[in-house]
């Protein structure tokens, strides 16, 4: 037992969770109505969209994958959802159809990057400029006001969380279980930490990385009908940095990004801290300049971890050969 | 190892930020921008010409002007034009001048082909090339300042006539080089606080005005955006002096709503001792966002909203919305298109060309015309036929 809590102690994930009470606790400090529940609650509504596209890209990385197009996937889904339901179609019904929509649209990011062997990033940047077209196509640019009273359960409470935290929070969990309980779980650390040796432990790589950009298609398709939803309206360009905000959230909560590790847990300990962060920023009157090279220090501190973690795993594994055992090696 | 580095990076990072914050004796959210203490802003604006503020006179009377609506000539005793909107990005706004320029060709005997460089300056210079070899008979280009010398070149060395729509295509030293259809945004700014001020007590009674603080949502990296900034805070300042000013920013991340809801949120929630609050939001995206923030913080009684635009509040209103995002100032598509097309129309006749159309817009030194539109605030009761209206006065059945 006490070896169980040691371990969890030292778990990259208590880490990241420290650092995002000190950095919760700092800007505590500087602004008391920081931790109010206003805020609190704009923090978690905020978090929720880039949460649950952080789950997907959280799953391709795990498994060596990436998907760059989808900000334009949940634009493209908010903007078609907001259409059916402006055409009378019950929005139950709509959200539906939009997330079969979605997983159509990773589907497409599957056949031609595990088919065709298009790279993952070219496909899925070609996929999201397609997108963006038809998406100006669609709207001519211009909004699509949704105000049907059912459809506006993204700005709701349950008790004092916000709907979409609530459904952020259920994937977290859920998938969490997957990753670590099932077969199809573990066959996602293997795919993405050693192709060829998963290979030869009868799993097929491409049929994993097929469903998990079936996934990650999906769960952008659900953040873009949470956002249009939340907002009342959908548009075209109606975000710019939810996919770079995931990657960082993925990447901040200790999902490595060459594949192979990470868990849904420190996903959502990265999700908190980028928009604790990003909020307290704000909060605190920090000029935009100062906001926009602190970010970029955030995921620079993001890429470092990553980067130590990985040369870490690699040296456990005998990757990587220190200037020490060579010697040793070399009998000097 | 790799633990404690990171710790220590997250630390010094978080104090280096809280330190600089507190180095600050601003209170929080106020103007920090870079541009907000230039005195150089907001830019030589020149005269004002004000349009559709009183009812029924949405066209002044410019009768036989060289490229006004009213100039009295027979746009159908000549071959039909080929005119090219081609924009520097495609947005919601630059969507509504193509619908106007659309519903206008029919009208006024053009047909128009729209194009955009989707915000890339090599693009757009490279295409806006390929476009003039293809002969147009004139063009509108929406386009950033930094483009105007460069695009000015290029269209003198293919000698078509050109509009620019949005911002002032002005050379290094602040002078006209391209006729320019643009808003008065530092006016835009304190009409909306204006506005603001002459309805509040219609929603808040009889309450002590110095309980008012004004919310401000820029994006400063946009000079005409921040100059609609600088003319709310000028105007507040002026109106109610000693008020606190909130300034909030989402130029470290995107003119969007989801931009809008963080800024907004935070910086309402960051200031509970506020009991009335005015909110300024430059741009209508993210006055959408900041207009969900101020439900999800319950402030819709507490709160009186105005952007700047003509399409997302009046979609909301056509929905049924009924928040605290109560009006706009707002120039219509059509106002904005039917100005550019009869300059632009007057030049490619041969009437003007591009450094004499409209001479009393020009200000000393200028070699083209600045015609600063002023406009008026739509509400909720006269967006209808404030809109309509405008269609009307270019020759468009609104219905």
């Amino acid at each position: 037992m006490q070896q169980k809590i040691m371990r969890l102690i030292r778990s990259k994930e208590a880490v990241l969770l420290l650092i995002t009470i000190v950095i919760f606790v700092a800007f505590t400090i500087n602004n008391d109505n920081f931790r109010r529940m206003g805020n609190l609650q704009g923090i978690m509504q905020t978090m929720s969209v880039t949460g649950v596209m952080t789950v997907g890209m959280a799953l391709l990385f795990i498994g060596g994958g990436i998907d760059l197009s989808m900000t334009f996937v949940a634009l493209f889904s908010g903007v078609i959802c907001a259409t059916m339901i402006a055409m009378g179609i019950p929005w139950p019904l709509a959200i539906l159809i939009t997330l079969v929509l979605g997983a159509c649209l990773g589907a497409i990011n599957a056949f031609f990057i595990t088919k065709v062997n298009v790279m993952s990033f070219i496909m899925t940047i070609a996929l999201s400029q397609m997108l963006q077209g038809v998406n100006l196509i669609i709207t001519n640019a211009q909004d699509i006001a949704v105000t049907v009273e059912g459809f506006r359960w993204g700005a709701r409470m349950l008790w004092i969380f916000p709907i979409p935290f609530v459904i952020m929070t259920l994937l977290i969990v859920g998938f969490g279980l997957i990753l670590t309980k099932t077969r199809f779980g573990r066959s996602i650390y293997m795919v993405g930490g050693n192709e060829y040796a998963a290979r030869l432990a009868g799993i097929n790589p491409k049929k994993v990385r097929a469903i998990l950009y079936i996934i990650a298609g999906t769960l952008s398709s659900l953040a873009g009908v949470m956002f249009t939803s939340r907002m009342a309206s959908a548009a075209p360009a109606a975000a710019a940095d939810w996919q770079m905000n995931a990657v960082t959230a993925a990447i901040l909560g200790g999902v490595a990004f060459g594949g192979g590790s990470g868990s849904m847990i420190g996903c959502l300990i990265g999700i908190a801290m980028l928009n604790i962060f990003n909020f307290g920023l704000t909060s605190i009157g920090l000029a935009t300049q100062w906001i926009t090279m602190a970010s970029g220090a955030l995921l620079l501190i993001a890429l470092t971890m990553d980067f130590l973690n990985e040369r870490s795993r690699k040296k456990s594994l005998g990757l990587i050969t220190t200037k020490k055992k060579l010697k040793l090696q070399k009998g000097v | 190892m790799k633990k404690i580095l990171a710790i220590f990076l997250a630390l010094a990072m978080v104090f280096a930020l809280v330190a600089c914050a507190n180095g600050d004796d601003a209170p929080p959210g106020q103007d920090t921008s870079p541009a907000a203490n230039d005195p150089a802003t907001p830019a030589a604006r020149g005269p004002v010409v004000y349009v559709g503020v009183e009812p029924g006179s949405h066209i002044p009377d410019w009768s036989n002007t060289i490229g006004f609506v009213t100039d009295e000539v027979d746009h159908w005793a000549r071959e039909e034009y080929h005119i090219v909107y081609f924009n520097f990005n495609p947005t919601g706004v630059t969507g509504q001048i193509t619908l106007a320029l659309e519903q206008l060709a029919p009208v006024w005997n053009f047909r128009v082909t729209q194009l955009t460089a989707n915000n890339d300056s090599d693009t757009f210079i490279n295409n806006l090339q390929t476009i003039l070899i293809g002969e147009p008979d004139g063009i509108i280009v929406d386009i950033t300042e930094e483009l105007a010398v460069r695009t000015a070149d290029i269209l003198n060395q293919f000698d078509v006539p050109a509009i620019c729509l949005f911002n002032m295509a002005m050379d290094f030293d602040g002078n006209m080089i391209i006729p320019s259809v643009v808003m008065d945004q530092f006016v835009n700014g304190q009409e909306q606080v204006r506005h603001l001020a002459s309805v509040y007590r219609d929603f808040w009674g009889d309450i002590d005005a110095s309980e008012i603080a004004l919310l401000v949502i820029d994006f400063s990296v946009n000079i005409n955006i921040h100059d609609r900034a600088l003319g709310a805070m000028s105007a507040f300042e002026e109106l109610f002096p000693g008020n606190r000013i909130i300034y909030g920013d989402t130029a470290a991340d995107s003119l969007s709503s989801e931009a809008g809801f963080a800024v907004a949120n935070a910086l309402l929630a960051a200031n509970p001792d506020v009991n009335y609050w005015f909110v300024v939001a430059t741009v209508e995206d993210v006055a959408l966002g900041s207009a969900r923030a101020i439900e999800a913080l319950g402030l819709n009684d507490r709160v009186l909203q105005t952007s700047s635009g003509a399409a997302i509040l009046a979609a909301q209103w056509d929905e049924g919305y009924e928040g605290a995002w109560i009006a706009n100032y707002s120039i219509p598509p059509f106002l904005y298109a039917g100005v550019a097309l009869f300059g632009l129309t007057a030049m490619m006749d041969g009437r003007a060309d591009m450094q004499t159309l409209w001479p009393h817009m020009q200000l000393p030194n200028d070699n083209a015309a600045r015609f600063n539109l002023g406009a008026g605030m739509m509400t909720r009761e006269n967006y209808i036929e404030y809109i309509g209206d405008f269609m009307r006065d270019f020759g468009v059945d609104p219905s």
